[in-house]
């Protein structure tokens, strides 16, 4: 009997880590806008470090992203909206 | 390049690179050497139990109550996985990876769970080293299973959207694969013997760990976190990584090189200032152990100084990419 409980107790502990990792690296992801799967996989798979992970490619998915909202650039909204084009 | 009738010839030579998926998709012999190397990892000891004696116990998974139905469950989840992988080869890998990756995550917990329960032991200090902690530590076996586990989970994770526009197939950069190795070896003898206290003929004998010193299971820590950004920096391969994981591993290193100096200063001076009527039951040993940490430290050190030069970081190691070397002859018609 003692072994069920250890048995329950030692992957309810890991299920635990994983999830939670995985939860926060999802969180993380979906504030850099990044797929779910692979933020869902990376968490669970590398726990803390993919956190870092996530992070990480988070930032140089951002800085690679061409900026479309510039001040002296009309994006395609304020196009639609002009009445004088 | 002529022809019988001495004719020049047209060598149409094409190198092709598949650009089929089939053709990216990690091959699985690896991936089962490392689940093997993981699970076996498990076999071998994940705590070290030091008497004051000089005895050993060692105890691993198994010893666990209900140890060998988790080893069991574990194993029948990796060979489920690989056996998809067989069909559809990252669906299964990912199945086999997870499975793997909880049996990495357990030996990283009581790692963990071991550093707390120590900590909660009370502390019989001399000259700066807990002798009670000193009596609890780490196996090699932690060390075997953390890494498979993550070398598995990198496989998967490095094919994945957007992270493998970060990591090139056909070549990886050469530095990160170079400093994980002074930075694994520091990992594993961090739990061994680095000094022994009195003789083995005494019944009092205080075994030194590298884990026992002050401070080191935060060095720990912060050591583990290095490997992995190390292995990050193999994944992601721009050098901003490199440059902050050559940054932890200047800061690990410097701790580690002071660790083992001190050690080594302070048994010498112990031993010097020992008087001799004592010495045959109250000798101070430096292992080698002790040196081959403060070697690999060194080592670490010069290559966290190197990740912040751009023709260090630049260098890559190619690897095997799928190329098609297609030769056509074309002979002139007469």
């Amino acid at each position: 009997m003692a072994g069920v409980f250890t048995y329950i107790a030692i992957f309810g502990m890991t299920l635990t880590w994983i999830i939670g990792w995985m939860g926060i690296s999802m969180i993380i992801g979906s504030f850099f806008q990044l797929p779910l799967k692979t933020t869902c996989l990376v968490g669970a798979l590398l726990g803390p470090l993919g956190f870092m992970l996530t992070v990480i490619i988070g930032f140089l998915e951002n800085h690679d992203k061409p900026s479309t909202h510039s001040a002296f650039q009309v994006t395609p909204t304020q196009e639609a909206w002009d009445p004088f084009l | 390049m002529t022809d019988v009738f001495g004719m020049p010839v047209r060598a149409n030579v094409s190198f092709d690179t598949d650009q089929d998926s089939s053709e990216h998709e990690p091959r699985i012999f690896l991936p089962i050497v490392l689940a093997i190397m993981a699970i076996r990892g498990s076999l071998l000891p994940w705590v070290t139990v030091r008497e004051f004696n000089g005895e050993k116990h060692e105890y691993n998974l198994l010893d666990v109550k209900g140890g060998t139905s988790i080893l069991m469950t574990i194993a029948v989840l990796s060979v489920i996985g690989m056996t998809i992988a067989i069909f559809k080869r990252i669906t299964g890998l990912t199945v086999a990876s997870l499975a793997i990756a909880s049996l990495g995550w357990m030996a990283a917990i009581s790692g963990a769970l071991l550093g707390i329960l120590g900590s909660l032991l009370p502390s019989i200090n001399v000259a700066g080293i807990d002798l009670t902690r000193a009596s609890v530590g780490q196996g090699s076996g932690v060390t075997i299973t953390i890494v498979s586990s993550f070398a598995l989970a990198f496989m998967i994770v490095r094919r994945l959207t957007p992270v493998d526009k970060y990591s090139p197939r056909a070549h990886i950069s050469v530095l990160p694969l170079v400093a994980l190795i002074p930075l694994i070896l520091i990992a594993i003898n961090m739990h061994s013997e680095w000094m022994v206290l009195g003789s083995a003929e005494s019944n009092y004998q205080a075994i030194i760990a590298g884990d026992s010193l002050y401070g080191s299971g935060l060095l720990v820590l912060v050591l583990w976190l290095n490997v992995g950004l190390w292995i990050a920096a193999v994944i992601v391969q721009r050098s901003i990584v490199a440059k902050f994981a050559g940054t932890a591993s200047i800061l690990v290193s410097l701790v580690v090189t002071m660790y083992a100096v001190f050690l080594w200063g302070g048994g010498k001076a112990l031993a010097w200032l020992i008087p001799s009527n004592v010495e045959k039951w109250a000798t101070v040993t430096v292992n080698p152990v002790t040196f081959l940490v403060g070697f690999a430290s060194i080592s670490l050190l010069v290559l966290g100084g190197l990740s912040f030069l751009p023709s260090v970081t630049g260098r890559r190691l190619g690897i095997g990419n799928a190329v098609k070397l297609e030769t056509h002859v074309c002979t002139p018609q007469i």
